[in-house]
């Protein structure tokens, strides 16, 4: 990989990441209303209310000379010099350095630790369901793709296309209808991570119930996923197999099978895995409904949570954390595929 | 003028390409099912009334073909009254995207310089950023009505747009055309509005079919997530109140699966149609999924030589 | 015996709407150690006919009729595994490396070693990997590059790749597809010099394909000319350079200068070679000949021997082997050649391909 790309690359995520907090901080400003009152209760005193004001830093500018009042944004330029530091932006800049997040509303905890509590159970729905669409995704496409318009094909790809357009909480709805309920054949828990008031002697123990528990969430979300992969996968196949060096690998006598396996399978995976970094905001995202349907005490419920009761400093907080984590994914399918493909690499 | 039988012209010659496609047929046909069904659908079935308590909660019978929800409505006529809105939220929202999209992608593309590289840098950074994330704290932010969710989903929607937009525009400016037209002193806003626009103007259509697809899906998510509008009964709200009613668990299958299916129907059918239309404004695309067999490349040389 | 033995091959392809005839009932034979040039205009039919050989056409083409003969036996007749054996130790392809023909994700020793470890299995890794070292200094690369990618070399030094793959089995035939176009001058001559004096060595027998007929007079000893599909003279190099006998190759020979340097075909034949989906009945080449007479509109004339190997296939030579001037001929040139084919059109075309209706020319 030569320098230029990877530096190239690594300065693009950066200023990425650098307005996603400019952006997280105008957003959250946005809010109509006095942001104090929503977090008081109704009765609470004038005084009450300056105090908390002060005490959260709101009574600061935003930026420099520009103060948030109640008939709206107004510029005093003559107050710019003087609160050039003293501004909610630096302060704000300040708490991001240092990792403080805020505390939630509504438990009495910092933002980081509610998060933190909330932050493996989505990474392991989120893997599980990822492998299990790439291990099907792949496959299916190179099989579809290789015998194309044969009853493989069409059997597997109007499926995918079909697929393709559910939303992925009404898949995970079909399911547990189907899978988890007396109204279907109930195979699987339906709720939560762990069947609730059970007591696990230590971690290991708890393993085969996640696991049960784990199989319907991870299944509506890879069955949404590996469509996508299929279809990729397949297209790629396609194009691959009409290039010059697979009709070099037939004429070199390898038979069907390690053409495939040699010369055409390296080179079509390369969009294919590029595309399980780039889609992973999607997968985030199909991720919420899917925990929201099966209680999944991930990071989608508490979105859900965090929305419902206007916990803004845990929405600001996961918003920072999702949308960073995507630039990341997105930085990492860059230098992936720079790895992988040899005409990048250098 | 001729202009009219050109775009007439165009439009016969769009249709005979059009019909050769058999995915872009069938969406077709699913489309104006639906399309009936949300112009017409819920003036026939009447408006969607509260009942009195025996007429909670019912099974699909003959009267209610879906049954009822926990307020009494039959929720036949709150499904046909959900295909309304979800199809022209979906629209709506579209339409909004494609003119934000389709602004900034031939600004972009045509002014060059510092103002491309300012808004494919905006393009690219609302790109990059999780969709569904980014609407529903949107969406939280600006509280919810269907007004703030067919906004959301435009201001999420809109970069893919810009930057396919962008790119074709660059192409088109490098056209002899454009230098000859701007050789007799036409402006800028003349030679967008009368030179690119025009052809541009497939690629937009192709893409706001599918741009009406995402936002379909897109609001039926938020719907369910409980940032849409609470007095509209879009398919993704039904589908919310069916979940917090426990109609899982209840068994009452005929309220949660007829707006699923509906967005599935109608999302896969925008699909197709855009999908279509894609072959048809890319010949590569074209000769890939139609010609089943390739042709060598010389007895094509020989063949269009030929003609 | 010859080595490759070509008789009457047909090869069409199935397209929407028709059938391009790609390739209509060439015969040709290619003697051990012998190289030979298959020259035409591009869309005459020369790669068709080296990849329906080698089994390599696309899944629309296929051979119609005719036999390969490879040492005496019949390639079409041999099952899919026993003639994927024979791929490559046998006869092998030297692909235009400077197009895609090299995989861009593997290292190039590892695809010129493929062939060697998939043909002669009781040969180790280790002896592979030198003999690749070996066939690379043969070709003129250092062997230390084995471990680059195909985008790291230039399109000479990814030619000499693909002719190193090329003999990595020591096959007795290789074709040539084009192997130097796309290359700059001075690495053609680099290029085929290294191919010729490989084949001296290693006494291999060619077929080089190429739509530049200084490249075959430089490197072949004999050369079948091609028109539309159909072989129109054949014969020692030198004899169809002085003495052509069929309009076409005239046509060929003229166009070429005689300072030496690449020279497209056709440069200097007035008119546009067929469609293939509808071809000019009878000899493909009458609409755009001077000698046309009558029955070059029938029927496509057969093949006679005029000694030393030389055959030509046209109703205007004469059969001391001489080829008769317009004068001397009934004549139907140019333009009233192709009101002749109009006029009797319907019958014409009944003669030779009953389904396609005359006229259609150019509605593919």
């Amino acid at each position: 990989m030569s320098r230029d790309y990877l530096a190239r690359k690594l300065a693009q995520a950066a200023l990425t990441i650098v307005a996603i907090a400019i952006l997280n901080f105008l957003l959250f400003r946005l809010i109509p209303g006095d942001p104090v009152r929503s977090l008081l209760p109704r009765n609470v005193s004038t005084q009450q209310k300056q105090e908390l004001r002060e005490r959260l830093g709101l009574d600061q500018p935003l930026l420099p000379g520009l103060y948030q009042t109640p008939q709206g944004l107004r510029l005093k330029v003559e107050q710019i010099p003087d609160t050039l530091v003293e501004n909610q932006f630096v302060t704000y800049l300040g708490n991001l350095a240092s990792l403080e997040l805020g505390r939630s509303f509504f438990e009495r905890k910092a933002v980081l630790d509610v998060i933190a509590d909330r932050f493996w159970p989505t990474v392991i729905l989120v893997i599980s369901a990822e492998a299990l669409a790439l291990l099907l995704g792949i496959l299916i496409g190179i099989r579809a793709g290789w015998k194309r318009g044969g009853p493989f094909d069409i059997l597997t790809i109007n499926p995918a296309l079909v697929l393709y357009a559910v939303p992925l909480f009404w898949l995970a709805m079909l399911l547990l209808f189907f899978l988890a309920t007396p109204n279907g054949i109930p195979v699987f828990p339906s709720q939560q991570m762990t069947t609730p008031g059970r007591q696990f002697a230590g971690p290991l123990e708890a393993i085969p119930d996640v696991l049960a528990h784990l199989v319907l969430p991870a299944f509506s979300l890879a069955l949404g996923l590996f469509a996508g992969y299929a279809l990729i996968m397949r297209s790629s196949i396609i194009d691959v197999l009409g290039e010059d060096y697979i009709t070099t690998a037939r004429a070199k006598g390898l038979r069907e099978n390690d053409v495939l396996r040699r010369h055409a399978i390296p080179n079509a995976l390369l969009p294919t895995v590029t595309l399980v970094a780039l889609t992973f905001g999607y997968v985030l995202g199909g991720a919420i409904g899917v925990e929201q349907v099966f209680s999944w005490p991930g990071m989608g419920t508490l979105i859900v949570r965090s929305v419902t009761q206007k916990d803004f400093p845990v929405l600001q907080g996961l918003f920072l954390l999702i949308t960073i984590s995507v630039v990341l994914a997105n930085l990492v399918a860059n230098l992936l595929y720079a790895v992988l493909d040899p005409r990048v690499r250098r | 003028m001729n202009l009219l039988s050109s775009w007439r012209r165009r439009a016969a010659g769009f249709w005979r390409l059009f019909r050769r496609s058999r995915q872009g047929l069938v969406g077709l046909g699913i489309l104006s099912v639906f399309i009936l069904v949300a112009l017409v659908g819920p003036e026939l079935v009447g408006r969607v009334d509260r009942a009195g308590t025996f007429d909670q909660m019912l099974d699909p019978s003959g009267g209610h073909i879906f049954g009822t929800d926990r307020a009494g409505r039959d929720l036949f006529k709150v499904w046909v009254h959900g295909t309304r809105i979800s199809i022209a939220v979906g629209i709506i929202a579209s339409l909004i995207t494609m003119v934000i999209g389709a602004a900034v992608g031939i600004v972009s593309g045509f002014i060059g310089g510092r103002v491309d590289t300012a808004l494919t840098a905006l393009s690219n950074f609302f790109y990059v950023l999780p969709t569904l994330v980014l609407a529903i704290v949107l969406a939280t932010i600006l509280g919810p009505s269907l007004l703030n969710v067919i906004m959301v989903i435009a201001i999420t929607s809109w970069p893919g747009t810009a930057l396919i937009i962008r790119s074709q525009t660059l192409s088109i400016k490098e056209r002899m055309f454009v230098d000859r037209a701007r050789a007799y002193g036409a402006g800028n806003v003349r030679l967008m509005t009368r030179h690119v626009l025009p052809n541009v103007f497939g690629l937009i259509l192709a893409n706001t079919t599918l741009t009406i697809a995402a936002a379909i899906f897109l609001e039926t998510t938020l719907s369910f997530l409980g940032v849409g509008d609470k007095n509209t009964f879009s398919w993704g709200r039904v589908l919310e109140e069916s979940f917090a009613a426990g109609a899982l668990t209840l068994g009452k299958w005929a309220w949660f699966v007829p707006p699923g299916l509906g967005v599935v129907l109608v999302v896969l059918a925008f699909t197709l149609v855009g999908g279509a239309f894609d072959e048809i404004l890319d010949p590569r695309l074209r000769a890939r999924e139609a010609g089943r067999a390739e042709e060598p490349p010389e007895a094509v040389a020989g063949a269009v030589v030929g003609t | 015996m010859a080595l490759l033995e070509i008789r009457d091959l047909v090869v069409h392809f199935r397209i929407r709407g028709g059938v391009v005839r790609a390739v209509e009932g060439i015969s040709f034979d290619v003697e051990t150690g012998e190289a030979v040039g298959l020259v035409g205009e591009s869309g005459c039919g020369k790669t068709t006919t080296v990849l329906a050989i080698n089994r390599l056409l696309p899944p629309n083409g296929r051979i119609v009729s005719g036999s390969i003969r490879l040492d005496g036996e019949e390639l079409t007749a041999l099952r899919r595994g026993a003639f994927r054996r024979k791929r490559w130790k046998e006869m092998s392809v030297i692909f235009q490396g400077a197009m895609n023909s090299l995989n861009p994700v593997l290292r190039v020793g590892d695809q010129v070693r493929e062939p060697i470890l998939l043909h002669e299995p009781g040969v180790t890794r280790r002896e592979a990997n030198r003999r690749v070292s070996e066939l690379f200094e043969l070709v003129g690369i250092n062997p230390a590059r084995k471990k680059q990618y195909p985008h790291e070399f230039s399109g000479g030094m990814r030619q000499r790749v693909m002719i190193a793959m090329a003999l990595a089995n020591r096959p007795r035939l290789v074709f040539g597809d084009e192997p130097t176009t796309a290359l700059d001058v001075m690495v053609q001559a680099q290029i085929l010099e290294l191919l010729e004096r490989l084949r001296r060595e290693f006494g291999l027998a060619m077929v080089l394909i190429t739509h530049d007929l200084s490249v075959v007079a430089e490197t072949c000893e004999r050369a079948v000319v091609m028109y539309a599909g159909q072989l129109v003279e054949t014969g020692p190099m030198e004899l169809l350079h002085d003495r052509p006998l069929h309009p076409y190759t005239l046509r060929l020979m003229r166009s070429v200068p005689d300072v030496e340097g690449p020279r497209d075909l056709g440069a200097g034949i007035p008119g546009q070679p067929p469609d293939l989906a509808a071809p000019p009945s009878g000899c493909r080449f009458h609409p755009r000949c001077d000698h046309a007479v009558a029955a070059c509109l029938a029927a496509f004339p057969p093949g006679r021997s005029f000694g030393t190997g030389h055959r030509v296939a046209c109703h205007a030579v004469s059969d001391e082997g001489r080829l008769r001037a317009p004068s001397e001929l009934p004549l139907l040139s140019g333009a009233a050649v192709v009101l002749a084919a109009e006029e009797s059109g319907a019958e014409l075309a009944m003669l030779d391909h009953p389904d396609d209706p005359p006229g259609v020319e150019g509605a593919a």
